[in-house]
């Protein structure tokens, strides 16, 4: 898994839009969507948003949480509690994608960027943190880690593996030195 | 264009499952097998109703050529989306069998026994058995002949997934209990509730069963 994969598999949650075409019902693989009607409000996902956006045939709505208000909230409790705040799924992918793709329909672009910049940095030094704690002990070979999100997860595999190889290289050369 | 009907008929799936299922399902396997430490059991049927509606599609869209843009080019894109995924999730599974072709053939054979879902399909099966002879007679040609008799077999590594960890995320209502293996006392094994929609750094063994079963989605 890596950045890319999860953006596209974010590229499949749903967004509201306003098309700015009449269109009847088109039939796709994933699902049917439409009928368009212009200026009245739907849900599409999201790849299907950012391509008609390109073609300049609706605008999207951006989604409640990326007020720069709900952002604001986000952040100061991911700063209050000690475990990582429940972010809505895909939170960092959808940003990237809207803050890309769809510049003109967030509100106030560059105060969300930065909050969130601000709630991924937060929540990273958080996994680092905590992953220095579970990598330096070895009572457990579990840990809880509620509300992580995929990119998170995706990002911290690569550190986790070289641990692992670490550990395997360690115990070579301790078995292989004479005492 | 009509869909649904041409779906799903010829494999083993239940009958009314509809395509948007089978795209659901392949995306949740695509990233489950991504995030593996070894080889998942095979989709190979979603794999291959997905092929097929690729192709149907396209011939549907060759037919219809330049006539409405946007409808043309969201089915386009969407084909594009759906065989990325295929190609990307045949390209780890071929990844992951090169790696060790050996441990691979070895593994679905135990299952096979045992009645567990295949782990490998029958090309990928083919595959493996291509891939090890082609590496078995490279060593053969370039070092192994000129080695002393003793020295002229070369074992299969048996990777150890026992302490692989893995994220995983709980999806279904009632798993319960899962054992893990606990640290401090080697024989003992440790119970952990598992409640829906936590998420949790565990070894890979501890789930398995799970991620098979699909309760349990890797992160």
């Amino acid at each position: 898994m890596n950045a890319e994969r999860c953006e596209f598999l974010a590229g499949n949650s749903l967004i509201e839009v306003i098309p700015s075409i009449s269109d009847s019902t088109i039939f796709l693989i994933s699902g049917d969507i439409g009928p368009f009607e212009a200026g009245v409000p739907c849900k599409l996902p999201i790849w299907i948003a950012i391509l008609m956006k390109r073609k300049h045939n609706c605008k999207l709505v951006a989604p409640k949480w990326m007020e720069v208000d709900e952002l604001k909230k986000i952040l100061t409790s991911e700063t209050e509690n000690q475990g990582l705040a429940s972010l809505p799924d895909h939170f960092f992918e959808i940003t990237h994608m809207l803050v890309r793709d769809a510049t003109d329909d967030i509100f106030e672009v560059e105060a969300v960027k930065s909050l969130v910049q601000d709630i991924y940095d937060r929540r990273d030094a958080k996994l680092r943190t905590s992953a220095m704690a579970f990598l330096s002990q070895n009572s457990t070979c579990h840990a809880q880690l509620d509300c992580v999100q995929l990119l998170e997860t995706s990002s911290a595999r690569a550190t986790l593996e070289a641990c692992k190889q670490m550990g395997i290289v360690i115990r070579n050369k301790h078995e292989s030195t004479p005492l | 264009m009509n869909i649904d009907d041409s779906a799903a008929d010829d494999v083993d799936f239940e009958e009314s499952i509809t395509l948007e299922e089978v795209i659901r399902k392949m995306t949740m396997m695509w990233q489950n097998e991504l995030c593996a430490p070894c080889l998942l059991p095979t989709q190979m049927g979603l794999v291959d109703i997905l092929l097929d509606q690729i192709k149907g599609m396209e011939d549907n869209i060759g037919r219809q050529a330049d006539k409405m843009q946007l409808r043309i080019s969201l089915h386009r894109m969407e084909l594009q989306r759906i065989s990325f995924m295929t190609s990307d999730y045949m390209r780890c599974r071929l990844q992951k069998i090169e790696s060790n072709p050996n441990d691979a053939i070895d593994q679905h054979q135990r299952r096979t026994q045992e009645n567990q879902s295949e782990l490998l399909s029958e090309t990928e099966l083919q595959f493996a058995r291509e891939y090890a002879n082609a590496e078995a007679e490279l060593f053969e040609k370039t070092v192994l002949e000129f080695m002393p008799a003793a020295l002229k077999k070369v074992s299969v590594p048996r990777p150890d997934h026992q302490d692989d960890m893995v994220y995983a995320k709980v999806l279904g209502e009632d798993i319960g209990n899962v054992a893990i293996p606990d640290w401090q006392d080697l024989n003992a094994e440790m119970v952990l509730e598992m409640e829906k929609s936590s998420c949790h750094l565990i070894p890979f063994q501890s789930v398995k069963h799970y991620v098979e079963e699909g309760t349990v989605q890797l992160l």
